[in-house]
C-alpha cells in the first residue's frame, strides 16, 4: 500500500474479518489504490467521522471521500450510521455506498431514505464482487485507479 | 116668433119625444160605456144618472102619450111612479156626487155634505105620499111634490156635484179637456132642476098656483117642456162628452195593455228561446211524460241521440217502450214513486235504445203541470261509462287486494329470508372472527418464518462468500502448487458455493412474494408480453425459436412486475428445454369470465403426467442438474404470483409433443385487491343494520 496523500481516502466500516480481507483484495484486484481506513462497528465509524473517542486527533482520522458501509454492524447498525451521516451538514456530502447481503436489505435501504448514494450486494462469487467494486468506484469518479504495472 | 111658439105649443108631443129620447140616449150611452178600471169614482155612480135618464125619458114618452091619447087614471099612476123613481135616482145621483170628494172639502162643505144622508129620499117619498093622500088629487099633487122635494134638489145637487167634482179632480181632468162638459152639465142640470122642479103642473097651493107650467106659458109664450127638452139634450151631450174621459182612459189603458202584452210576448219569446237553448243544449237527455197515459209529450235532442229515436217517434212512445221488458216492474215502480214525488232520483235505470241495446242511466225527475195535466219531467244521465269505470275500479281494487296479499306473503317470505340471512350473518360473523384470529396467527407465523428465512439465508451467505473468496485466493495464489486435481476440487467448491447462493436467493424471493407487493395496475396484456419477448429476445434467437403472440389480448388488472416474471419464467422454460429444430412458442388468452385464461404452448420434449403437479413444488427439477441451469424455484414463484391474482396454474403435456402451461387471473378487481368484510357487505346491501350485527355478535358471545 503506497502513500496516498492527496488521494481520496475511503472509510470502510465492516466487522467481519473475512469480509475485510476479501474487500481489501477486491479493491486491490480492481486496482484501487486509495488509502483504506477500516473501522469495525457503527460507533467507531461515527467516532472516526466526528473525531470522537480514539479518533480525536484529526490526523488519525482524515475526512474520507467515500464511505463503504456494511449494513450489519455491531453496536450501531449500518442504517443508523447512514442516518447520522446524512443528518450532518458536512458529512452528508460524502458519497456513501452500502454493502448488503440480500435484496431485502436493498428494499429496507430504499424505504429508509434517499441518503444512500449507492449500494453493493456482496456477491458470493469473488469475481463478481471485484467487478461491482470497480463499477461503483468508477461511477463515483473520485478514486484513482492505479495502472496494472503498479500492482 | 109667434109662429114658432105656435108650432111648438101645437106639437108638444114631438118636444116630449125629443126630450125623452135625449135622456134615454144619455142613459143607454152611459150604460153601454165599457166597464174599465179607473181612478175616477164618478164612474161608480154614473149608473144612477143612466137610470135617471132612461126612467125620465120613459116618463116623457108617457107624457107624450098622454097628450096624444088623453089623460087616464092608469097612466097617471104609472107616470107618477116613474117620475118619482126618476127623481129619486137624480136626487141620489146628485147627493152621492156631492159627497164623492167629501174628504177633500173644507169643513163647512163637509158638514153640509154630512147632512145629506142616504135616508133623505125614503123620507121624501113618505112625505110626498102623506101630502098626496091628504089632497083630493093624489096623482097631480104627488107629482108636484115629487118635483119640489126630489127633482129640484136633485138637479141642484147634481149641478153642484159636477162643479165640486171638477174642482177637486182638476189635476186629473185638466189634461183630458173635459172641463167644458162639466160646466155645461152643471149649468144645464141646474137650469133643468129649476125648470123641472119648480115649474110644476098647476096646483091649488102656493107656489104651484103661482109658478106653474101654465103661468110659465102665459109669460114666456113657449111651453116649459121646450126648455126642459133643450136642457135634456144639452145635458145629455155634456154627459156623453164627459164619458170621453173614460174613452181617453180606455185608449190609454189599451195602449198600455198592448205595450205590456207586446213586452210579455217579447219576454215569452226570449224565455222560450232560453228554454229552448237550455232544453236542447242539455248534455242530459230530457223526457216529459204524461203521468196518466205514460206517453211521452216532448223530449230534447240529447234524449233522441241517447235513444236513437227521432223526436216524432218519441212522441208516439210510452214509458214501457224504452226499458227492457224484464226490468219493467222495477222501472215502473220507480216511475210511480217519482210521479208521487216520493223520490227525485232513480239510479241505475236500464234504458233500451231503438236498436235494442241497453244503457244505464240516472233519472232525475220533477212533476210539472201544463194546462191542467200533470207531467213527469225526467232528466236522463247516461252512466254506462261511470258504471264501467266503477266496475273497472272494483276490478282494480280486487286486483290490488290480491297484489297486496301477494306482497304481504312476499314480505313475510322476505322477512323469513332476512331472518335466515341474519342467522347466516351471525354464523358468518363468528366464522369470520375465528378466521381473523387464525389469519392473525398465520400472519405472525408467516412473519416469523420470513424473518427466519431472511436471517438464515443472510447468515448462510456470509460463510459462502468466505468459502468462495478464499478458495479463489488459494486458486490464484497457489495454482502451481495445487496441481490439476487440487485446482478442480477448489473449483467444485466454488461452483457449489454459487449454487447454494442461488438456492438461498430463491428461498428469499419466495418468502418475499407475500411480503413485498407492487401496486396493481390496469395494463394491456399485449404490452406486458412485448416486454417479456424483448427481455428474452437473445435467448429465443440463440435457440432459433419462434414466439407467436395472439392478437386478441385483453386489458388486465395485475401486479405488473410479478406477472411479467411469471411470463418470463414460463417462456424461458420453454426456450430452455426446447429440443426441436424449429421451436415454436405460442402465447394467447381466452376470456373465461370471471377469469382470463392465458396459455404458453411449446413443442418441446413434454412432461410426463406424473410430474404435472410436482413441477410446481419448490426446488423440484426434472432435468439433470448439469443439463440445465436454475434452481427449480421458477414455477413455484409463478404459482404463488398466479394465486396472488386469485387464479390457478396447471399444465397439459404429451411427452415428445410439447407442453402447454395455463394460468388464470381474475377479472374482478375487488377479488384481487381483497374481499370486503362480510359484515360490511351485509350492511351495505341493507340486509342487516350495524346494530343487528353488533347484537348478533353479543348474543353469540353470550352463548359462548
Amino acid at each position: 500500500m503506497t502513500e496516498t496523500k492527496g488521494i481520496v481516502k475511503i472509510l470502510f466500516v465492516e466487522d467481519n474479518p473475512d469480509d475485510i480481507q476479501i474487500t481489501q483484495r477486491a479493491l486491490k484486484e480492481a486496482k484501487i489504490i486509495n488509502k483504506l481506513y477500516i473501522v469495525r462497528d457503527g460507533q467507531e465509524a461515527l467516532d472516526f467521522l466526528l473525531h470522537q473517542g480514539q479518533y480525536q486527533d484529526p490526523q488519525s482520522a482524515p475526512r474520507p471521500g467515500l464511505i463503504l458501509l456494511d449494513i450489519n454492524l455491531p453496536k450501531l447498525s449500518g442504517l443508523e450510521v447512514l442516518k447520522r451521516i446524512k443528518e450532518d451538514e458536512e458529512l452528508k456530502r460524502i458519497p456513501t455506498v452500502m454493502l448488503t447481503v440480500s435484496k431485502r436489505d436493498e428494499d429496507i435501504i430504499r424505504g429508509y431514505n434517499d441518503g444512500c448514494n449507492s449500494f453493493i450486494q456482496k456477491p458470493v462469487e469473488f469475481e463478481k464482487f471485484v467487478e461491482v467494486v470497480k463499477q461503483i468506484s468508477l461511477y463515483w469518479g473520485l478514486l484513482n485507479v492505479s495502472s496494472p504495472n503498479n500492482v | 116668433m109667434d109662429l114658432i111658439c105656435q108650432w111648438l105649443s101645437s106639437n108638444l108631443d114631438i118636444i116630449f119625444f125629443i126630450y125623452g129620447l135625449a135622456f134615454v140616449i144619455m142613459g143607454i150611452t152611459v150604460l153601454l160605456q165599457p166597464k174599465i178600471e179607473t181612478e175616477f169614482k164618478l164612474v161608480h155612480i154614473l149608473w144612477l144618472l143612466a137610470a135617471f135618464g132612461i126612467t125620465h125619458g120613459i116618463n116623457e114618452f108617457l107624457d107624450m102619450w098622454g097628450i096624444i091619447k088623453g089623460r087616464n087614471p092608469v097612466l097617471d099612476v104609472v107616470r107618477w111612479f116613474i117620475l118619482t123613481i126618476s127623481f129619486i135616482l137624480l136626487f141620489e145621483f146628485g147627493r152621492q156626487l156631492f159627497r164623492i170628494n167629501c174628504h177633500k172639502y173644507p169643513t163647512w162643505l163637509k158638514n153640509l155634505a154630512k147632512l145629506l144622508v142616504c135616508w133623505i129620499w125614503p123620507l121624501a117619498v113618505i112625505s110626498i105620499s102623506v101630502f098626496g093622500l091628504l089632497s083630493p088629487d093624489f096623482w097631480t099633487i104627488g107629482s108636484i111634490l115629487s118635483r119640489y122635494i126630489l127633482g129640484f134638489p136633485g138637479g141642484c145637487l147634481t149641478s153642484a156635484g159636477f162643479v165640486l167634482y171638477l174642482k177637486y179632480e182638476k189635476e186629473k181632468l185638466q189634461p183630458l179637456k173635459v172641463n167644458k162638459y162639466f160646466f155645461q152639465a152643471a149649468s144645464l142640470f141646474l137650469v133643468y132642476g129649476v125648470l123641472s122642479g119648480l115649474v110644476v103642473p098647476k096646483g091649488n097651493f102656493f107656489p104651484a098656483n103661482w109658478l106653474n107650467t101654465d103661468s110659465f106659458f102665459l109669460r114666456v109664450k113657449i111651453p116649459v117642456q121646450v126648455f126642459r127638452a133643450i136642457c135634456a139634450v144639452g145635458s145629455s151631450v155634456a154627459v156623453v162628452g164627459m164619458l170621453g174621459i173614460f174613452r181617453t182612459q180606455l185608449k190609454e189603458q189599451l195602449e198600455r195593455d198592448i205595450g205590456e202584452w207586446k213586452q210579455a210576448k217579447e219576454q215569452l219569446k226570449e224565455s222560450e228561446q232560453r228554454f229552448e237553448t237550455i232544453f236542447e243544449g242539455m248534455t242530459d237527455g230530457i223526457l216529459l211524460v204524461d203521468i196518466e197515459s205514460k206517453k211521452f209529450y216532448i223530449g230534447n235532442k240529447m234524449i233522441c241521440q241517447m235513444l236513437g229515436y227521432s223526436i216524432e217517434e218519441i212522441k208516439n212512445l210510452r214509458v214501457m217502450d224504452i226499458h227492457p221488458k224484464e226490468e219493467l216492474p222495477y222501472v215502473l215502480k220507480q216511475f210511480e214513486r217519482q210521479a208521487k214525488n216520493m223520490i227525485e232520483l232513480a239510479k241505475d235505470i236500464p234504458v233500451k235504445r231503438k236498436d235494442g241495446s241497453i244503457f244505464y242511466s240516472d233519472v232525475n225527475s220533477a212533476t210539472i203541470t201544463l194546462a191542467g195535466k200533470t207531467y213527469l219531467l225526467g232528466i236522463f244521465r247516461d252512466i254506462t261509462e261511470r258504471k264501467k269505470m266503477e266496475e273497472q275500479r272494483e276490478d282494480l281494487i280486487k286486483e290490488l287486494k290480491q297484489n297486496q296479499e301477494l306482497l304481504n306473503k312476499q314480505n313475510q317470505e322476505l322477512d323469513d329470508a332476512r331472518r335466515a340471512i341474519k342467522n347466516v350473518a351471525k354464523d358468518l360473523m363468528v366464522a369470520k372472527q375465528a378466521l381473523e384470529q387464525q389469519k392473525g396467527a398465520l400472519e405472525s407465523i408467516n412473519r416469523e418464518l420470513d424473518d427466519f428465512t431472511y436471517i438464515v439465508s443472510h447468515d448462510l451467505k456470509e460463510p459462502l462468500r468466505s468459502i468462495d473468496a478464499f478458495s479463489k485466493f488459494v486458486v490464484d495464489d497457489y495454482r502451481e502448487k495445487l496441481g490439476e486435481e487440487g485446482f478442480n476440487y477448489l473449483e467444485r467448491i466454488r461452483i457449489n458455493a454459487g449454487r447454494m447462493q442461488s438456492l438461498i436467493e430463491d428461498l428469499l424471493e419466495i418468502s418475499r412474494i407475500e411480503r413485498k407487493k407492487y401496486p396493481f395496475v390496469e395494463i394491456k396484456a399485449e404490452e406486458l408480453i412485448r416486454e417479456v419477448s424483448q427481455r428474452l429476445e437473445y435467448a429465443i434467437k440463440q435457440k432459433n425459436a419462434q414466439l407467436v403472440v395472439a392478437d386478441n389480448l385483453p386489458v388486465i388488472f395485475c401486479d405488473r412486475v410479478r406477472l411479467t416474471e411469471v411470463f418470463i419464467n414460463l417462456v424461458s422454460n420453454a426456450v430452455k428445454f426446447a429440443d426441436k429444430p424449429a421451436p415454436l412458442i405460442e402465447i394467447g388468452c381466452r376470456d373465461k369470465n370471471p377469469f382470463y385464461e392465458f396459455y404458453i404452448k411449446d413443442n418441446g420434449p413434454g412432461i410426463e403426467e406424473r410430474y404435472f403437479n410436482k413441477v410446481f413444488e419448490i426446488f423440484q427439477r426434472l432435468g439433470k442438474r448439469e443439463d440445465h441451469e436454475g434452481t427449480g424455484a421458477g414455477l413455484t414463484i409463478a404459482k404463488k404470483v398466479v394465486e396472488m391474482h386469485k387464479g390457478r396454474i396447471w399444465l397439459e403435456s404429451k411427452v415428445g409433443e410439447g407442453t402447454t402451461f395455463y394460468f388464470t387471473i381474475s377479472q374482478r378487481k375487488e377479488l384481487i385487491i381483497g374481499r370486503k368484510k362480510i359484515g360490511e357487505m351485509l350492511v351495505e346491501k341493507k340486509l342487516v343494520t350495524e346494530e343487528e350485527v353488533k347484537q348478533a355478535l353479543n348474543e353469540q358471545h353470550k352463548m359462548i
